[in-house]
């Protein structure tokens, strides 16, 4: 049946699946997790960055009428959507990861995973900081996600191809880890937080 | 031995010639046989001076004028705050704003006061309803929500209403604060890098699929927050709500119409264009914006026909409490928060400014079975509405109310009485207020405070009587009064503008 679909090519299958081996078993297809620190870090410091500054923007207005408890009430709800958030643009990164072949991106994780969010992320917070009127965002910007995606691809190509940009971005992932020994802990707090306020 | 001050004498002899014409309400009649139901309803950022029923230039409520046949119209009531916050904090208070501080955007009432509110006064008795279609009106109710039988979200009966803050039902106001006013607060970038795109993708598309015929102006709606409905659903919503209420019940609606953003419907939108009416041109002042007139008047026509809307929906739900009787032993309040001006270059309400267009507000009071009209021109404010209300549901007043009955509900016209409106926004709540403006009413006369503005202080002095525009300032040409005025005014900012008093 093979024979007569792929006359000339069918004795390569074999060595094709050889070859391939690898990309069949699920967990190979996923980063691992020494990889994915590094790149949740980037997505903890864009993703919470956004949201702290505005809080420091908002805050002087928050002392002139709310109890410090319920301002901490407000962080908590804040920090525990962040948490939340930031797990959800790494899972986005990892179902990424799965459907593209091995070598495209989880072998080099760290570097093209760093730089295909911050490189999708970061004109997100532009479009953000420059228009707040929803039709715009219903209207206008899945035209300039689409590019700042395919943008962020061709970046995140480079960042795994160059040798000394992957090396200089796996550093700066690399060290950006020591941002989870704050959130991690802190987000977790606040969850406990919100989970006990509505209980209660 | 007691001895009548001069004072005194002149309050008796000013309220002497009204005390007839107010003795049907006076008198122990249907107010005092069973406790009335309570309605109030409010219509934010309603101006007295747009309306025809306060005699304006525009035929805007003929409803309104429909129901003054059978209420008490009080022609000089004002609000005690000259936005949402602080208007609507006094009205459930009864307290001034520079005692309850509920001072800023989004601001609540000192928690010391608490439990000072409308609804905890009544306590059990009543059946107590609140709804605050306003989002900050509705931060104040859920600031009262132990004392409140029925709440209704903000965007109850709204055909599109994305807020979260009513899914923490259990943490009022964290939930409103983190999210609706935070992270998604429509006419701001959203404090949510990814759910906040998200969400406004979903919420732009949802607005895009909603059918504009009638309204081409858009969908009227809430302009920070994800509520847009129509005034009809709302009414009608509010009537099935009024008949679920065991009786007697107290309801407080606060509606966002007349709110910007003016949105009539097709057929107000040409109401006023051609009518040739032209308001007074008035000065540009000091601490004013900078609208051209041309604009000004283009936002006063599109709210005008607004207005013509509100009255329009109101008077169908006015003819719908009539029919099911509701309305002859229901005790019927209508006002509004804060006005709106457009004038002297400043377009809606976000200014220091204290002239009467942003601070001069409809009162309608009709009590149960009432079928006459009477009309109060003594001055008259929001936090008056309280202690008359405890009035009317026979419950006790608390002392530290700063309102008074308001005249045909136990008191008679007073027109040596003096009423403050303020506006304090620049200021924490809890410390002294530096930046401020407090006008003060005060027989036929108003004076405006300016405190801390550009560094500067400022008086004001306008004669509303011979004067209602406010164009001539006569501080420095009335120096008897300007003087008594002043003194006054400022023995009670000085005792008022120091750090919260717990």
């Amino acid at each position: 049946m093979i024979h007569d679909l792929f006359p000339n090519y069918y004795f390569l299958f074999p060595a094709v699946l050889w070859k391939g081996r690898k990309d069949l078993f699920f967990k190979n297809r996923l980063p691992r997790l020494a990889q994915l620190y590094p790149v949740y870090a980037i997505i903890v410091i864009l993703v919470y960055g956004w949201t702290i500054g505005w809080v420091l923007w908002k805050l002087p207005s928050w002392l002139d009428y709310l109890p410090y408890g319920e301002i901490g009430a407000i962080f908590s709800y804040l920090m525990a959507t962040n948490l939340i958030e930031s797990l959800f643009v790494l899972l986005v990164v990892v179902v990424v990861c799965f459907l593209l072949p091995r070598k495209w991106f989880c072998e080099v994780f760290v570097s093209r995973g760093s730089v295909f969010i911050a490189a999708t992320l970061i004109p997100i917070m532009f479009f953000e900081y420059h228009f707040d009127n929803p039709v715009v965002y219903s209207t206008t910007f899945p035209l300039y996600l689409a590019q700042i995606i395919l943008a962020a691809g061709v970046l995140a190509f480079f960042a795994g191809w160059i040798r000394a940009v992957r090396k200089v971005v796996e550093s700066i992932a690399e060290n950006a880890v020591i941002f989870l020994y704050l959130s991690v802990p802190i987000s977790l707090l606040c969850v406990i937080v919100v989970v006990f306020r509505n209980l209660l | 031995m007691s001895s009548m001050s001069r004072r005194d004498f002149l309050k008796m002899a000013a309220s002497a010639p009204v005390a007839l014409a107010f003795s049907q309400l006076i008198a122990p009649g249907p107010l005092g046989a069973n406790s009335p139901n309570i309605i109030v309803l409010v219509f934010d950022a309603m101006s007295a001076d747009n309306l025809s029923l306060y005699g304006y230039g525009r035929r805007t409520t003929p409803n309104f004028e429909r129901l003054a046949q059978r209420s008490t119209v009080y022609r000089s009531h004002y609000s005690a705050g000259s936005f949402t916050v602080p208007g609507t904090a006094s009205l459930l208070t009864g307290l001034y704003p520079w005692t309850h501080r509920a001072i800023n955007e989004e601001g609540q009432v000192a928690p010391a006061f608490e439990e000072n509110n409308i609804f905890s006064l009544l306590g059990k008795k009543y059946d107590r309803a609140g709804f605050g279609q306003n989002v900050w009106a509705e931060l104040l109710l859920s600031e009262f929500r132990s004392n409140i039988d029925m709440r209704l979200p903000p965007g109850s009966f709204g055909f599109l209403n994305q807020m979260v803050g009513p899914w923490f039902k259990n943490d009022e106001p964290a939930g409103y604060y983190a999210y609706d006013d935070f992270f998604a607060r429509v006419n701001e970038s959203p404090k949510s890098l990814v759910f906040g795109l998200i969400d406004r993708m979903l919420f732009g598309s949802r607005i895009n699929a909603i059918s504009v015929n009638d309204y081409p102006l858009g969908i009227p709606h809430n302009e920070d927050y994800k509520i847009y409905y129509q005034l009809g659903d709302v009414f009608s919503g509010l009537l099935s709500k009024i008949k679920q209420l065991q009786q007697p019940f107290f309801a407080y609606f606060h509606l966002w119409s007349p709110h910007a953003p003016y949105t009539p419907r097709q057929e107000f939108i040409d109401m006023f264009n051609q009518d040739g009416w032209k308001p007074t041109r008035k000065p540009n002042h000091i601490l004013g914006n900078r609208r051209s007139e041309k604009s000004m008047q283009s936002q006063r026509q599109k709210y005008d026909a607004y207005v013509a809307n509100v009255d329009w929906e109101f008077g169908r739900f006015l003819d719908a409490l009539d029919a099911s009787g509701e309305l002859d032993r229901t005790c019927f309040i209508l006002t509004s928060d804060h006005g709106e001006m457009f004038e002297r270059g400043v377009v809606g309400h976000i200014s220091p400014l204290m002239f009467d267009p942003g601070v001069h507000v409809p009162l309608l009071v009709s009590a149960p079975s009432q079928k006459t009209r009477n009309d109060v021109h003594s001055p008259t404010n929001s936090v008056d509405i309280l202690p008359t209300v405890l009035k009317i549901a026979e419950c006790e007043i608390p002392a530290i109310c700063q309102g008074q009955l308001l005249p045909g509900f136990g008191t008679l016209e007073d027109n040596l009485r003096s009423t403050f409106t303020v506006d304090a926004k620049f200021n924490s709540s809890y410390g002294r207020l530096s930046i401020a403006s407090v006008a003060m009413r005060k027989q036929g006369y108003k004076m405006t405070y300016y405190k801390g503005y550009k560094n500067m202080e400022l008086f004001e002095l306008y004669d509303l009587l011979n004067d209602p525009e406010e164009l001539t300032n006569l501080f420095n040409k009335n120096v008897s009064m300007s003087r008594m005025m002043k003194d006054e005014l400022l023995t009670a900012y000085n005792e008022n503008s120091g750090p919260l008093k717990s």
